[in-house]
């Protein structure tokens, strides 16, 4: 059973452009509504991504949109009048259980992918993840190999006092590191570190980021906040001083250890801080 | 020792992981402040802690610890066990007090 989890949680760590179908048909907005309809037919899809000349994404239309025209006497209409313009789209580094979540959250049929210059990349349904699951799983060892090689990034936004959330990027960021098959040593270290900064967002930040870099080498972890800012940063590095309320220190936290167990996880450490601002904290932790 | 001979020690109620109790336990922590267990646990071991809130849980994660005992007879908020079945880590309670908790298992060890 655990070994059956912890596969099904490597694979909703791969990213969707493993997952979307690539192969669909090229649409201009131009296209009548009944040209669309036919090719819609031939290809068995029930929603089409509308680009223009240069592949870039301007909509999105289903068979429903399409029979629904036709009935209206819209069978010669460019199909741009009736596609729909805006469109939620994944990027190809967004994992599968992003997928899946948007699924969840937004409870539409389809997602395109789109780079960053809104380029079409292809078209995510539940269908093909069903179908496309099995078959990742031999995939998976290969795309480890690859990922070795690239730089892979991961962002959580943190609320300030949300202290029962609080951990939960943490978590998420351990336990891609296991996936990813880094020794113990390292990804112990790189909790701590990202724990203690996430906390610290919680406790003292009104929002922030948490950041983290994957390369083969390093493993840089960022928490950026907006928050009150530290007025003496050298003070706050040193164990026991702490600012924090009597209500943060109940729930175990606040003893002045944040900071210093930091510092102890890095390899590198950096941390600026604006008073009124926010505070920036940067972690180096070397792979070797 | 195992973690099944802490649940008669100190006379504790398993509320989680009755299954995973076979583990072999070499190391303890007792500590209420979770920085400090951050910053000092370096081996796999069970936490002894008189704090509940899902932060525990949070925190032996980070760490690998494999198991968690609360004393004074503090029964943990559903978010925490909600935490603890995710982790697969096991959750005892004792009536007994940190100090008492620690002396038992600690005359244990070098029986």
């Amino acid at each position: 059973m655990r070994e059956i989890e912890r596969d099904f949680y490597a694979l909703l760590t791969l990213p969707v452009s493993l997952i979307m179908n690539s192969n669909m048909p090229k649409i201009l907005p131009d296209r009548k509504v009944s040209q669309v309809r036919e090719i819609l037919r031939i290809n068995q899809l029930d929603g089409v991504a509308i680009t223009d000349e240069e592949s870039r994404l301007v909509g999105i239309v289903t068979m429903y949109d399409l029979l629904k025209a036709i009935e209206e006497n819209k069978r010669d209409v460019p199909v741009e009048e009736i596609m729909t313009e805006d469109v939620i789209t994944l990027s190809p580094h967004n994992t599968l259980a992003d997928a899946i979540e948007y699924f969840r959250v937004y409870g539409y049929g389809r997602f395109p992918v789109v780079d960053e210059n809104k380029v079409f990349l292809g078209m995510v349904t539940p269908l093909d993840i069903v179908i496309r699951l099995p078959s990742l799983k031999e995939e998976k060892e290969e795309i480890k190999e690859e990922e070795k090689s690239r730089v892979v990034r991961l962002e959580f936004s943190i609320e300030g006092g949300d202290f029962i959330n609080g951990g939960e990027a943490s978590s998420k960021i351990k336990r891609y590191l296991q996936n990813l098959g880094l020794p113990n040593h390292i990804i112990r270290r790189v909790a701590v570190a990202s724990y203690e900064m996430e906390m610290n967002m919680v406790i003292h930040a009104y929002r922030g980021k948490l950041l983290i870099e994957i390369s083969s080498d390093k493993i840089v972890i960022k928490a950026i906040d907006e928050g009150p800012g530290i007025e003496d940063v050298e003070k706050a590095k040193q164990p026991g001083y702490s600012t924090a309320s009597p209500k943060v220190r109940e729930l175990g936290f606040g003893a002045g250890m944040g900071l210093p167990n930091i510092i102890s996880c890095s390899d590198e450490f950096d941390i600026k801080s604006a008073v009124g601002v926010g505070t920036e904290v940067t972690s180096i932790i070397y792979i070797r | 020792m195992k973690l099944k001979d802490l649940e008669e020690l100190l006379s504790a109620k398993v509320l989680y992981g009755e299954s995973l109790l076979d583990k072999d336990v070499d190391y303890f922590y007792a500590s209420d402040l979770m920085s400090d267990i951050l910053a000092t646990v370096k081996e796999p071991g069970v936490l002894i802690t008189a704090m509940v809130q899902p932060q525990v849980m949070r925190t032996i994660q980070m760490l690998d610890l494999i198991g968690v005992i609360f004393v004074n007879g503090k029964c943990p908020p559903e978010d925490t066990l909600r935490l603890a079945r995710s982790i697969e880590i096991p959750v005892l309670v004792t009536r007994c007090s940190m100090f008492e908790t620690c002396g038992k298992i600690y005359m244990s060890l070098v029986k």
